[in-house]
């Protein structure tokens, strides 16, 4: 994006047209959502929380407070009743400063963000097929390369529009695009095939797929034999699925799963795109490794245009997980109870650190609960309307001895806090990020930051050093990128700023100055594992419960339920996501005069014929209730949901659909929760309860506080 | 030939950030486009997701145009190969709202100074007619097809809708001569 700053304000926004990307395109939110930069509701001053009202401080004071809290709570309560949620917002220089505290100053692996309850399942699964859980792929190569775009559980045109646009671009030279979703997106609209399946059934349909490949033998043996283990347990594993068997399930009908199967293993270069809508169940990792099966015994993965793409939709989320802020990995992936990876890091940095694996983000109610976890630090994130199941997450949130929360803005988490830390907007800063296709690329400061913020590692820095842990002293964010490339050499030496300023960003692996960066991975089949072979891995599945009786006759297979069904009382499934107007909880994007003109409240997509049943016309009010709480929203009646389903977002704290969600139903393996899959039930309202609903959210979630001397 | 906008629904992907550069690129309140409210958010064209398509209605700026022919103040007239509106002589009667066979024009409340008494003037609102003007008064053209990002809207003038037309010729002999369906 290119910044026009007039006065120390943006002016407008305009694409960059030499970016391979975007080639100078943007989304309206890249065009118009920038207000939120100037906005008078901007945090100006460090708050501590006093007799419930939140009191201005100067700096000094907070973080001299904080520290002397932090080495308290460490001394009193031990290292792991800390954590920290990092953001996937924030630069990779503030990422690595804020898992480098996390470690080396506070003791503890606790770190943890939300990728993990996005992509976690991608890193899980991905992770035990290929070696690594990142996409294996560049955009460009979707609208330049690729002749099959196989798009399932995203909905692209809204969450992604500029890669959208490069599925549009791959369209217009022929490509053909296999679609995949329970409801009609727009690119459903635009598909080849379209496969509408009920919630929760892609480990079905994937088998099916691969049970079709296989039996009209599409699938590539030479390079199965050269570089894959486990075959013969997945063609054991998928015998079950055959198509027919599978329209009995989920009544997505034959002809389209053979012709779908037959078209994405015939492509020269087939794409998968994935998102939410695999990841974002209790067997979320089971679905990614299914998709890994599909793409490996085909040979669609390891050349230009052919791959597995899991969209990461937040600027830095890539970034975060690379930069280490999980709490079972080092940056750079390396896995922290390895004993010859925490010598190195010990010795990088200077200090003994632990070899626990932290806690997830999904984990920390409980552990709050159990009172395990006292002090909770936050930064760029706004976990009471991300994270599920806000009702049980409020509640935990007030039993914690010490929240922090570092934000442009008075979040509804931030309003929960002890102290408050204002910092620096994206456009106030200079650092790298990281986006889905691992390109390393720089932001740069294009106005000043208001008076009195601060930059995220700056704060980390300035806590350690009065903490007594020098090794975070920096000069500026270049200081630590630099750290970064010599703590991940394989991945980041050739990365550096100078060179970022020539080129539109890099694609790590880059290990030297002259390494040009790597857009597709597994080069000739030559993959991340121990092994260097691609895993195959049995996945099953059955709608109730977890078919552990044929599981047992695999080696290690994953298997896959779903958590919650309808029933007499809750006859509705409730699912979720985003639109393309706004971004994840608001706190920029409904900033935006112009943004919220377009999208000012939630819509919650009802079908015609539930409509016509609950006597509800398009654009009244409906309550929608779970076992974990009710909102009550305006519905969209549209034929693109299906019948007996709705649709809900996390945009509008005054209709958060993670009042809904469960944060109990969890994939063992990676910790996702099972956002897309809720049993719920829907009557009709009236603008009176609406009101009222308002009126109650209001409280909850706005916490009506007194400032003393703040903006509010 | 009257020249108009089109949006291709193969390639519009529903993200209103055409609707959002309309209301920009014509500003209602003093010139200042900050700060959209209800009060002055009016795109001129109209995006719709119905089932299977997502496209936007706009006005198509019609050779013999029925709002033109029924404006009884002649506030619609032909101009730069394009159908233009005159608000000062509007008169609000809608007739051209009913009158246009696509549901392009519509009517907007705009804020306005009335005259009263003595040179003072009060605010208060008018309602007119709005609808696409083809930014005949912005020097880039049209501000939707300049921001849509998968270049879904085409601006149609004779010169390019001769272009399309023989490409429409060309895909129609080979249908006849391959016999091959859609």
């Amino acid at each position: 994006m290119i910044l026009s700053v007039e006065g120390g304000r943006i002016k407008e926004i305009k694409g960059n047209p030499d970016h391979p990307v975007n080639q100078g395109e943007l989304c309206l939110k890249g065009y118009y959502g920038y207000e939120h930069i100037s906005d008078g509701r901007r945090l100006t001053s460090p708050l501590i929380k006093r007799d419930g009202k939140f009191v201005q401080v100067g700096w000094d004071e907070v973080l001299d407070h904080l520290a002397e809290c932090l080495t308290a709570i460490k001394a009193l309560h031990g290292p792991d009743s800390f954590a920290l949620f990092a953001s996937a917002r924030a630069n990779n220089e503030d990422n690595y400063a804020a898992q480098k505290f996390t470690r080396a100053v506070m003791g503890t692996n606790n770190i943890d963000h939300c990728a993990r309850i996005c992509h976690s399942s991608t890193v899980s699964g991905l992770g035990m097929t290929l070696g690594s859980g990142v996409m294996t792929n560049s955009i460009p190569e979707i609208g330049d390369v690729s002749d099959v775009i196989f798009i399932i559980g995203s909905n692209t045109s809204e969450c992604h529009p500029l890669i959208a646009r490069q599925v549009l671009l791959a369209k217009k030279r022929g490509a053909k695009l296999i679609v995949i979703d329970p409801r009609v997106t727009d690119m459903a609209n635009k598909a080849d095939i379209f496969i509408r399946l009920p919630i929760g059934y892609n480990i079905p349909i994937i088998n099916a797929l691969i049970h079709v490949i296989i039996n009209e033998n599409l699938h590539k043996q030479d390079f199965i034999a050269e570089h894959t283990l486990g075959f013969d347990q997945l063609a054991r594993s998928v015998a079950e699925y055959s198509p027919e068997k599978v329209q009995l399930m989920t009544g997505v009908p034959a002809e389209q799963i053979i012709a779908a199967a037959r078209m994405y293993a015939n492509a020269k270069a087939a794409s998968v795109l994935y998102a939410m809508g695999i990841t974002q169940f209790t067997h979320g990792t089971a679905n990614v490794v299914a998709l890994s099966n599909l793409a490996v015994i085909t040979g669609q993965i390891g050349r230009p245009g052919a791959g597995i793409c899991p969209l990461r939709g937040q600027n830095n989320v890539q970034g975060a997980c690379d930069l280490g802020a999980l709490p079972n990995v080092y940056p750079n992936y390396m896995s922290v109870t390895d004993e010859a990876n925490a010598a190195f890091f010990e010795k990088a940095w200077q200090v003994k650190l632990s070899r626990k694996v932290g806690i997830q983000v999904t984990q920390v109610p409980a552990a709050i609960d159990e009172g395990k976890l006292r002090t909770l630090f936050i930064f760029g994130e706004n976990p009471l309307m991300s994270d599920p199941e806000s009702g049980h997450l409020r509640h935990a949130f007030e039993h914690l001895d010490l929240m922090v929360v570092m934000d442009m803005f008075m979040t509804e988490s931030a309003r929960r806090a002890d102290v408050v830390l204002p910092i620096f907007g994206w456009s106030e800063k200079d650092g790298t990020f990281t986006n889905t296709e691992r390109r390393v690329q720089r932001v740069r400061k294009a106005v000043p930051a208001p008076e009195n913020t601060r930059q995220d590692w700056w704060v980390f820095s300035e806590l350690a050093k009065r903490m007594g842990y020098s090794g975070m002293s920096y000069n500026g964010p270049e200081d630590i990128w630099n750290e970064v490339r010599s703590v991940a050499p394989t991945a980041y030496a050739g990365i550096s700023y100078s060179r970022l300023d020539h080129e539109q960003g890099l694609i790590w692996p880059c290990p030297d100055d002259n390494h040009p960066g790597t857009p597709f991975l597994y080069r000739d089949g030559q993959f991340e594992t121990p092994t260097h072979k691609a895993q195959l891995v049995p996945v099953l599945f059955a709608p109730e419960a977890l078919p552990e009786k044929e599981g047992k006759t695999f080696d290690k297979p994953l298997l896959g339920c779903i958590a919650e069904h309808v029933d007499a009382e809750y006859p509705y499934l409730l699912t979720t996501g985003r639109r393309v107007t706004h971004y994840h909880t608001g706190t920029m994007t409904r900033k935006s005069s112009i943004l919220n003109q377009v999208a000012p409240e939630e819509l919650i997509e009802l079908h015609p014929s539930d409509a016509k049943e609950l006597g509800v016309k398009d654009g009244e009010f409906i309550r929608v209730e779970t076992r974990r709480g009710h909102i009550v929203a305006r519905a969209w009646v549209t034929e693109r949901i299906q019948p007996r389903m709705i649709f809900g977002t996390f945009h509008y704290w005054e209709a958060c659909c993670n009042e809904l969600t469960s944060g109990g139903a969890l994939d063992p393996i990676s910790g996702i929760p099972e956002f897309k899959n809720s049993a719920a039930k829907v009557t009709k309202s009236s603008p009176l309860e609406a009101a009222a609903w308002l009126e109650t959210i209001s409280k909850i979630c706005k916490v009506d506080l007194q400032y003393i001397g703040t903006k509010g | 030939m009257n020249r108009f906008i089109i949006t291709e629904p193969s390639s519009c992907i529903g993200c209103h950030t055409c609707e959002i550069a309309c209301t920009l690129a014509h500003p209602i309140v003093d010139g200042s486009t900050q700060m959209l409210s209800p009060a002055n958010f009016k795109p001129r064209l109209k995006l719709l997701k119905t089932q299977n398509i997502t496209s936007t209605v706009q006005c198509r700026h019609c050779e013999d145009a029925p709002c033109v022919n029924v404006c009884p103040t002649n506030a619609l007239i032909y101009s730069e190969d394009t159908v233009q509106l005159l608000d000062e002589l509007c008169i609000g009667c809608k007739t051209c709202v009913i009158a246009c066979p696509f549901g392009a024009m519509n009517m907007e409340v705009k804020p306005i100074k009335r005259s009263v008494i003595n040179g003072l003037s009060a605010n208060s609102t008018q309602v007119t007619a709005h609808k696409c003007d083809l930014c005949v008064d912005r020097e880039k053209g049209p501000a939707c097809m300049e921001v849509c990002p998968t270049k879904a809207i085409h601006l149609v003038a004779s010169d390019s809708s001769d272009d399309m037309l023989r490409q429409m010729h060309k895909q129609t002999i080979f249908k006849q001569l391959t016999g091959a369906a859609r």
